[in-house]
């Protein structure tokens, strides 16, 4: 099934409403400058963007942080070092002993949570629903690897993908970037007041 | 006599980023939780004069929660913690007793300015 050209932009308009909170976020938490770099669409699940989104240094790990609310399912991935590099800035520096007693991904996870929350919350507020995001589902490996997870998990609800979105954040001054991959079923596009066009 | 405050969320980092935040600002932290059981045992214990509260939490449904609090102690006063920004979750858990919402991220000038005005309320 695929969406009509208007339903795609309007789709994109509001998750670029939703990136721009998000971006804010993370500016707040780094005190550094982030911006979305790139948004790519595709409807349904291909192979093609399935290989470009899961796409990464070899045998570099990614921290992956996967979340759901109905309809939706969003993928955080950190590499490792930007994950590091979040963390650090993230903690507060009076915290003294505290800091080395936490595990990365605990401070990732909250970082990544705080990110899709504002994207989330867009979304619902879009569609006049009330929607609650879950909370973070955690990995660290391979991108592919991570994607093919998070797809996994997406599909195990029953939900079909009506169509993929990857995008990219970064920030010059921290030297982080961090991808953000949106999943999202029919049902979910037509709460915005479009309808699938079938071919 | 400072004020006495219970932390619920399902993050050890957050938990202990509030807990150092609050208790740099003279608040008095009697106890943290991350889920539905702890929380309302911990506040059973010590009867704080306010909870924060992230309604995301992984094992239970912040919004149940919030409701067996006010079950518990129908004057109970509730900061709402949370990542997700959705206006009408918000109102919602307003609804519910929450008397207010402070979103993620937020420094400790933020969290004190929240924690006075539910104080206050």
């Amino acid at each position: 099934m695929n969406l009509s050209e208007s339903a795609r932009q309007h789709l994109l308009k509001v998750i670029g409403v939703g990136l721009k909170k998000s971006a804010e976020r993370l500016s707040k938490i780094s005190n550094t400058h982030w911006e979305v770099k790139t948004v790519s669409a595709q409807t349904a699940a291909t192979e093609d963007f399935l290989a470009k989104a899961g796409h990464g240094p070899a045998d570099s790990k990614y921290y992956g942080a996967y979340f759901s609310m109905p309809g939706w399912g969003f993928l955080v991935l950190f590499f490792v070092q930007s994950g590091t590099a979040l963390a650090e800035v993230f903690l507060p520096s009076g915290m003294g002993e505290g800091r080395v007693n936490f595990k990365e991904q605990e401070v990732v996870a909250e970082i990544a949570n705080i990110m899709v929350g504002a994207l989330a919350g867009t979304l619902a507020d879009t569609c006049d629903m009330v929607c609650i995001l879950s909370a973070p589902e955690m990995g660290c490996a391979k991108k592919e690897t991570l994607l093919k997870l998070a797809l996994g998990r997406f599909r195990a609800g029953g939900e079909d993908v009506s169509i993929m979105t990857d995008i990219h954040l970064s920030s010059d001054a921290l030297a982080s970037e961090c991808s953000l991959i949106i999943f999202a079923n029919p049902k979910a596009i037509s709460a915005f007041g479009y309808n699938e066009q079938p071919t | 006599m400072p004020s006495r405050i219970l932390v619920v969320d399902d993050n050890p980092v957050v938990r202990t980023i509030i807990k150092n935040m609050l208790g740099d600002n003279g608040y008095e932290v009697v106890g943290e939780a991350e889920g539905m059981d702890d929380a309302l045992a911990a506040y059973k214990a010590h009867r704080p004069d306010l909870v924060t509260l992230d309604f995301s939490l992984v094992k239970d449904n912040g919004l149940a929660l919030l409701k067996a609090l006010r079950a518990l102690d129908e004057k109970v006063k509730v900061l709402i913690v949370s990542g997700t920004a959705s206006g009408k979750v918000v109102n919602i858990l307003k609804e519910n007793g929450a008397k207010g919402y402070l979103p993620k991220p937020f420094n400790s000038a933020e969290l004190v300015n929240a924690i006075q005005g539910v104080l206050a309320a």
